[in-house]
């Protein structure tokens, strides 16, 4: 339990409309991880990262945030809410400022009254997330991309020890896509703890050091990535597809046990180099 | 909403700090309250229009727009003070009634028309170059009370989310075929009011669940960023202000 940075016990979610969306969960999630989550349409996901930072009282079970257990009064929140950062899905949520500039000031100020380190993250920010030529702009005005950028520079720049993202990389582009992903590794590469949900298999494949498979608000399967896809029958019950290196190396190579799945393009490289000398 | 589309973020001033614009708008606001000179205040009009038009880089057609409503509102105020019932010289009798331009009514008209003008000059060249959370210092600076400040941060943001979702939704109806027939249009309508109000409320609880993840308390406070200026540019605003006052004075000793 110890190694593990938020806990699930018995955790479930009722909506006031009746919704089972969670159900009964019993979960660790590793510290200092990268962890994907992934499910269909309406898995619960998003249910469930509204829950990590507090936002969704379970209906039954309850959390645990470093072996202690969630508090639902306004200070404990808030301090766990200076711990755990979180993403919004839908970015218009979020921007409440009237220039870019602000609205990344906002939470650091809330955060810390010394004006100088707050112009000085902002800074940061903007440099980090590409957002110089926008800082002056209104964000309503800006593209979804730009938007979910500036939304991610805004959490980010908090310094959260635990990082939750509700699908990061919907509507960027590639580049930009690329460019958070980079962002989040760099956080974790300083020990913190990164949690995203995600419908691209082949993004949580690449990325994730574990990921969690939810169906109608349960846990069909958790663990590494190469554990996690090499149970096919499981995913096709949670309605994914297989990573694309996953399945081509099925399709080569049918006995491949589970810990030898190529992650990457340069895995697959060795992996695929003696059979393709052979044949020459 | 027409204020808000027209603000232009790279107008001249936007790295003055807000004391130096300051020096531009109040002077010439109380100078404009106090006047009672229809000369000065025709002078003052001109003045902001030229600045407005030089600093914020509108076109006139955009200056046109922007002055449409009140405009409106004002030119129907002063026509209601120069019309009279009981006027001396009418132009249309009906029994006793007797509709007409009074003189002395129509002088008071007047000023009333350029004051009015000249003063929603000067506020909307101040809208036109402060931001919101500006103008929320501004308030804090003359101790209005936080809640206000909240309410209006909250009120602007409800409002421009508020057309936005209204906007989006008429579209969508439209790109179902609402309101292609007559007999269509009203509960079209109907649905759109009802969608967008519950809409914006459902926007307004998720924007306070995105504030309380970020900290926030309820007092909008944003740090904008450090703006220096040099002494030379206190020089305009300073020079316009002393002129105005030069003006005011002198149109006043000659009255
Ligand atoms: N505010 C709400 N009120 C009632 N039911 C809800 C609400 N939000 C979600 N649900 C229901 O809860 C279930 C889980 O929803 P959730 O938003 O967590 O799914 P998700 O995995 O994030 O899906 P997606 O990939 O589409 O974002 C769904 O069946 C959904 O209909
Ligand atoms: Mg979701």
């Amino acid at each position: 339990m110890s190694e593990g940075v938020i806990g699930f016990k018995g955790v479930s979610y009722l909506y006031p409309s009746g919704t089972l969306a969670i159900d009964g969960l019993d979960l660790v999630l590793p510290q200092g991880k990268k962890i994907a989550l992934l499910g269909g349409n309406g898995a619960g996901k998003s249910t469930f990262l509204l829950m990590l930072i507090g936002i969704l009282k379970p209906s039954s079970g309850y959390l645990n945030y470093h072996d202690t257990r969630y508090c639902y009064g306004k200070s404990q929140l808030r301090t766990l809410r200076s711990k755990i950062g979180f993403l919004f899905h839908d970015s218009d949520n979020q921007l409440i400022a009237p220039t870019v500039y602000e609205e990344l000031s906002f939470g650091l100020y809330n955060l810390s009254k010394d004006k100088v380190w707050v112009r000085q993250r902002v800074e940061w920010a903007l440099e980090a997330f590409g957002l110089q030529e926008l800082r002056d702009k209104s964000p309503h005005d800006l593209s979804a991309g730009q938007k979910k950028r500036v939304c991610m520079a805004a959490v980010l720049s908090m310094e959260p020890d635990v990082v939750v993202c509700d699908e990061p990389a919907s509507s960027l582009d590639p580049y930009h896509s690329s460019l958070i992903f980079n962002q989040l590794d760099k956080l974790n590469l300083h020990g913190k703890t990164i949690i995203i949900s995600t419908h691209d298999v082949n993004q949580a494949y690449a990325w994730a050091d574990y990921i969690i498979v939810l169906k109608q608000g349960k846990v069909l399967v958790s663990g590494s990535p190469q554990k996690v896809f090499h149970q096919t029958e499981v995913l096709k019950e949670a309605d994914l597809q297989l990573p694309f290196i996953v399945e081509l190396s099925h399709s080569l190579f049918p006995d491949l046990g589970c810990e030898s799945l190529p992650k990457s393009l340069v895995e697959l490289q060795t992996l695929l180099k003696p059979v393709l000398c052979t044949d020459l | 909403m027409i204020l808000k589309e027209l603000y232009n973020p790279h107008h001249k001033l936007v790295k003055l700090p807000l004391l130096v614009k300051s020096i531009y708008l109040l002077p010439a606001f109380v100078l404009v309250l106090c006047s009672s000179s229809l000369m000065f205040d025709g002078l003052v009009l001109a003045v902001f229009l030229v600045l407005t038009f030089f600093v914020c880089k509108l076109s006139v057609s955009h200056l046109f727009k922007l002055y449409r409503i009140p405009l409106m509102f004002i030119l129907l105020g002063c026509l209601t003070i120069a019309i009279s019932l009981e006027s001396t010289r009418p132009f249309f009798k009906i029994y006793s009634i007797s509709l007409g331009f009074d003189m002395s009514n129509v002088e008071v008209a007047k000023l009333v028309l350029l004051r009015s003008l000249a003063m929603v000059s000067v506020v909307f060249f101040g809208l036109l170059t402060h931001t919101i959370s500006e103008l929320a210092v501004a308030m804090r600076y003359c101790k209005i009370p936080t809640l206000f400040i909240e309410l209006f941060i909250l009120t602007y943001n409800f409002i421009f989310s508020l057309s936005h979702t209204a906007k989006s939704l008429h579209i969508a109806q439209k790109c179902r075929l609402a309101y292609s027939t007559q007999g269509n249009k009203l509960p079209a309508f109907g649905l759109l009011i009802y969608a967008t109000f519950r809409k914006a409320l459902y926007q307004s609880s998720q924007v306070e669940i995105a504030l309380m993840a970020r900290l926030g308390t309820g007092d909008f406070v944003f740090v904008s960023p450090e703006k220096s200026f040099a002494k030379r540019q206190l020089l305009s605003p300073i020079l316009l202000s002393c002129l105005l006052l030069l003006l005011y004075l002198k149109i006043k000793q000659y009255e």
